[in-house]
């Protein structure tokens, strides 16, 4: 018999007032069950959190938030799932409610008279109903069924609110993972979002020059991207991604990209004159407008004189012998077409005029050929900028100490100590010894940096007073030029006379942090240096500030070629001794004679090393405005 | 006619407990203390069996049913079991008359032919005088020399047996201690109910019980004892009780499959809910509650349980049993 339908009897044969009794016993029955299945589900989720904030505390769970709602959740869905289930029928409310009020099982009884009314005799079950009835009627509802609190679990549940409230209050060590892991994602899309584009700059280009080098860049700089975006949160495996491609981009690009490119510049400026024969054609170097020159040059050879086009050839082959160091083969092909067009000029004949024509063209190619490389040794130094951008950004995302703005690395403690790379890069500074080599044998050290604490020559030129050069100071750490300027004696020296440069350097705790990879930490470098017994001539520094001014800009906050600092690994001590004979050096040392080498030095240390462009091109400016004019 | 009779055969239900409880102030006016036992001899009687009461002399035992006969105002006969003691002794035999010149075989009745039967030291019998008493007992009905005599209404045997004297006794076989409704153990009194003895025995005051019931009564009572309704969560629990006596069953207890080694018959069961409606009619209601089942369930099963060799060995009573697997079978599914 359904409820509903022994409600009906219920109504019939105990009356409306009974029924609305067992049905307020039943609300109450419910309610009670739903209490008691609340603390089940209660505990549960409690202590399902507590076990998921300890699993987060012992690893680093990015789920945990999301894992402890679910937990709650599936405690919700269980607890009314439960509740639904344990909704009590009126016969199981009755036979409660015999044993929950003392009732011996009348309610429950009559129920079943009531549901089968042939059971017992008829006088039997009346006298049990009227009985049920009025047992029913004297009972007070509010006595049943109070809600009860299952006590196990809600002792469960009480420990692990307990401990839930301790994790909450309790610093979690993992949390600090989390938000790095989320910062190196966070940065890692950012760099895959630059490095796809540049993926599609790359594709774009290539759509009409088919190279398959730049679909293998591009096809890279996808795949790296679609890494960073995968597996963006660990930041080691990212900055070794990330390095891995510039590994291998390295392999595309050339070292000698800037002087090409600018040599090819020339080429094309002085081709597009020869070819044109207007002094100012092709201001800005173009290797297509070159090769356009070219080809229009092939197209009117018939039309030329003799002797312009003995004076074009002459001029191409001119141009041909300035650019044969840099781009040999269209020097040898500007070449052959200057032998052409003479000799179409020489003997005027159509043969030799398409002879000169096709080799104009060729001339042609080969520019159109030398500019695709250019561009994607553009693209390569754009990817690689990026890589290195991005793999700088990677670094530092996440870490909000003070090092991240780069401290100097000098002292070579690793994070914030690090030195700015621009002082860092002592380098540079220290190559002023590279006139000065120390006479003799006396290369003191095994030091990696030119003009570093083993060059002491630079000033150290044992000049004819004998005097140390440069009073025998090592190249400085901070601005090694100074000490290792170019002496300007007051005597001449004694040349002759056997020198002794016993250089001794040192440098401890170079290499301060860099968050860059490849920048080479500056170091402070100390050493002694023991001279010549006889001094320098007097020097002279007039006219030397604009040779040796001051990087000061560089490597400061805030500039574009600042790299925070990261920590090294500690510096190389250096020590060197070096003898031999000194050279009677000249007391001044002009810089033009010594312009080159700084020069190819920077340019080296600029190819060799990840240095972003913006730098590269700040020094290479540094040295275009240095550059000796021809008088 | 027929209605007539139906009508004096029918007593009202109110009027079950009133009788009840006028047998009882009868009868304990006489048999000091000792409420258990009255109320468990009253409820075989009204469930139209037999008891076998069980203790140690003197307690009260044939002066409980002597009083009982009287207050009932029903036949009373007493058979005194002994070796010797034949069949024939019990149920009757022909013998010869003569009359209006003829000699011939007459019946004559035995002491079983009574309303309360009081066989005592039922154990002191040989087998065969037993089975044919128990016979009796079962059929309502005896035969001799092929004819067969049915015995007055109410019937009820109450069979007492001393637990101490075991020598030169035949004790009775389990299938036929089966036939037993009840086996009611019959404890000693209490110091205050000792007391209350004396005063009452050794005075000079005379107690006379007086008629509360009739045996029409008595079989009314029997026939509306069973329309009380028993719901059936109440009838299982009854079942899950009998079934718990059984060493084989899923969840039977720890005591009773160590040391039962047969639980009680369908019998038993019979016997927890008939008692348990009359007595739920006693305590003034009209359905069994498992209060009822609980309060019957010991003189139901404590003779229907058979104890293992290690059972009797250390010395486990069945009540220790029936308590064991009241306690241990819920009333309903908790919570």
């Amino acid at each position: 018999m359904t409820d509903r339908s022994l409600a009906n009897a219920l109504r019939e044969r105990l009356g409306a007032d009974a029924l609305k009794r067992l049905h307020g016993l039943r609300r109450r029955l419910w309610l009670r069950r739903s209490m008691r299945s609340a603390t089940f589900a209660l505990a549960g989720a409690l202590i399902g959190a507590a076990l998921v904030q300890l699993l987060a505390r012992s690893a680093p769970l990015e789920l945990a938030p999301l894992a402890m709602a679910a937990v709650g959740g599936l405690a919700l869905l269980g607890w009314a799932i439960d509740s639904w289930r344990r909704r009590p029928s009126l016969t199981e409310t009755a036979r409660r409610a015999d044993a929950e009020l003392g009732l011996r099982e009348r309610l429950g009884t009559a129920l079943e008279l009531v549901a089968a009314p042939s059971d017992g005799g008829p006088e039997l079950a009346a006298r049990q109903l009227t009985d049920a009835r009025a047992r029913l009627g004297e009972t007070e509802l509010d006595a049943a069924f109070r809600p009860q609190l299952a006590r196990r679990p809600a002792a469960a549940g009480g420990i692990a609110l307990a401990l839930l409230v301790v994790l909450a209050v309790w610093p979690n060590a993992q949390d600090s993972v989390l938000r790095d892991r989320a910062a190196a994602r966070e940065a890692s899309r950012q760099v895959a979002e630059r490095v796809e584009k540049v993926a599609k700059e790359a594709e774009d280009k290539n759509a009409a020059a088919k190279d398959p080098r730049r679909d293998k860049l591009a096809q890279e700089l996808r795949l790296l991207a679609r890494q960073l975006r995968e597996k963006g949160d660990d930041r080691q495996a990212t900055l070794a991604r990330i390095g891995s491609v510039q590994e291998e981009l390295s392999g595309l690009a050339d070292p000698q990209a800037t002087e090409k490119d600018a040599a090819l510049n020339n080429l094309a400026r002085s081709t597009s004159r020869a070819a044109s024969g207007q002094p100012e054609a092709n201001p800005d170097g173009k290797a297509e407008q070159a090769a356009t020159d070219l080809e229009q040059l092939g197209e009117k050879v018939a039309d030329l004189s003799r002797e312009q086009a003995r004076e074009r050839a002459a001029a191409l082959r001119q141009a041909a012998q300035a650019g044969a160091a840099s781009h040999p083969e269209i020097a040898q092909r500007l070449a052959e077409a200057a032998d052409a067009l003479q000799q179409a000029a020489q003997t005027a004949t159509e043969q030799n005029q398409a002879a000169a024509k096709e080799a104009l063209d060729r001339a042609a190619d080969a520019f159109r050929k030398a500019e695709n490389e250019r561009q994607l040794q553009r693209e390569v130094a754009s990817a690689q900028s990026a890589l290195q951008e991005g793999s700088r950004q990677v670094a530092r995302s996440g870490q909000q100490q003070p090092g991240a703005s780069g401290q100097p690395g000098a002292s070579g403690q690793p994070g914030g100590s690090g030195q700015p790379a621009g002082s860092g890069q002592p380098g540079a500074s220290g190559q002023p010894g590279g006139s000065g080599q120390p006479a003799g044998s006396g290369q003191p050290g095994a030091s990696v940096q030119p003009g570093g604490s083993g060059q002491p020559g630079a000033s150290g030129q044992p000049g004819g007073s004998g005097q140390p050069g440069g009073s025998g100071q090592p190249a400085g750490s901070e601005q090694p030029g100074a000490s290792g300027q170019p002496g300007s004696g007051s005597q001449p020296g004694s040349g002759s006379q056997p020198g002794s440069q016993p250089g001794s350097g040192s440098q401890p705790g170079s290499g301060g942090g860099s968050t860059a990879r490849r920048i080479p930490g500056g170091g402070l470098r100390t050493g002694g240096f023991t001279g010549p017994t006889q001094g320098n001539k007097a020097f002279d520094v007039t006219g030397l500030d604009d040779v040796f001014a001051p990087l000061s800009r560089i490597g400061k906050p805030g500039d574009p070629s600042f790299i925070a600092g990261q920590g090294g690994e500690g510096g190389n001590e250096q020590t060197g001794e070096g003898s031999g004979v000194g050279l009677q050096n000249n007391p001044a040392v002009p810089y033009r004679s010594v312009y080159n080498l700084f020069r190819d030095f920077a340019n080296n240390q600029l190819d060799r090393q990840q240095v972003p462009i913006t730098l590269k091109d700040l020094v290479r400016d540094y040295f275009s405005r240095l550059e000796p004019t021809t008088e | 006619m027929t209605e007539t009779l139906a009508a004096v055969d029918r007593i009202e239900p109110e009027r079950f407990a009133e009788l009840a409880g006028t047998i009882e102030r009868e009868v304990g006016r006489f048999i000091v203390g000792q409420q258990q036992l009255v109320r468990q001899t009253l409820i075989s009687l009204l469930a139209g069996s037999h008891a076998l009461l069980e203790g140690v002399p003197g307690l009260g035992k044939t002066m409980l049913v002597r009083t009982m006969a009287e207050a009932l105002e029903l036949g009373f006969s007493r058979i005194q079991f002994t070796p010797d003691l034949m069949p024939a002794d019990i149920v009757g035999t022909n013998i010869i008359v003569e009359e209006g010149g003829e000699r011939k075989f007459r019946f004559q009745p035995g002491p079983i032919f009574s309303n309360l039967v009081l066989a005592d030291e039922i154990n002191r019998a040989t087998p065969k005088t037993q089975s044919a008493l128990l016979e009796a007992m079962q059929e309502h009905r005896v035969t001799v020399a092929k004819q067969q005599y049915v015995l007055t209404e109410p019937f009820f045997v109450l069979a007492t047996q001393n637990p101490l004297e075991m020598e030169g006794t035949y004790p009775l076989p389990e299938a036929q201690l089966d036939r037993f409704f009840f086996k009611i153990d019959v404890p000693f009194p209490s110091e205050e109910d000792l007391m209350a003895i004396m005063e009452r025995t050794t005075g000079t005051a005379q107690i006379t019980v007086g008629k509360a019931a009739s045996g029409a009564d008595v079989t009314a009572m029997q026939r509306i004892a069973r329309e009380v309704p028993i719901a059936t969560h109440v009838m299982a629990y009854a079942i899950r009780i009998l079934r718990g006596t059984h060493p084989d069953t899923d969840g039977a207890p720890e005591l009773v499959r160590k040391y039962v080694r047969y639980g009680g018959s369908p019998r038993g069961a019979q016997a927890i809910v008939l008692g348990a409606k009359i007595h739920a009619l006693l305590e003034g209601r009209f359905n069994v509650a498992f209060s009822d089942v609980q309060a019957v369930a010991a003189p139901a099963l404590r003779h229907r349980v058979i104890l293992n060799f290690e059972g009797e060995a250390e010395g486990i009573s069945t009540d220790s049993v029936v308590r064991a697997i009241i306690a241990e079978t819920p009333t309903e599914a908790p919570e």
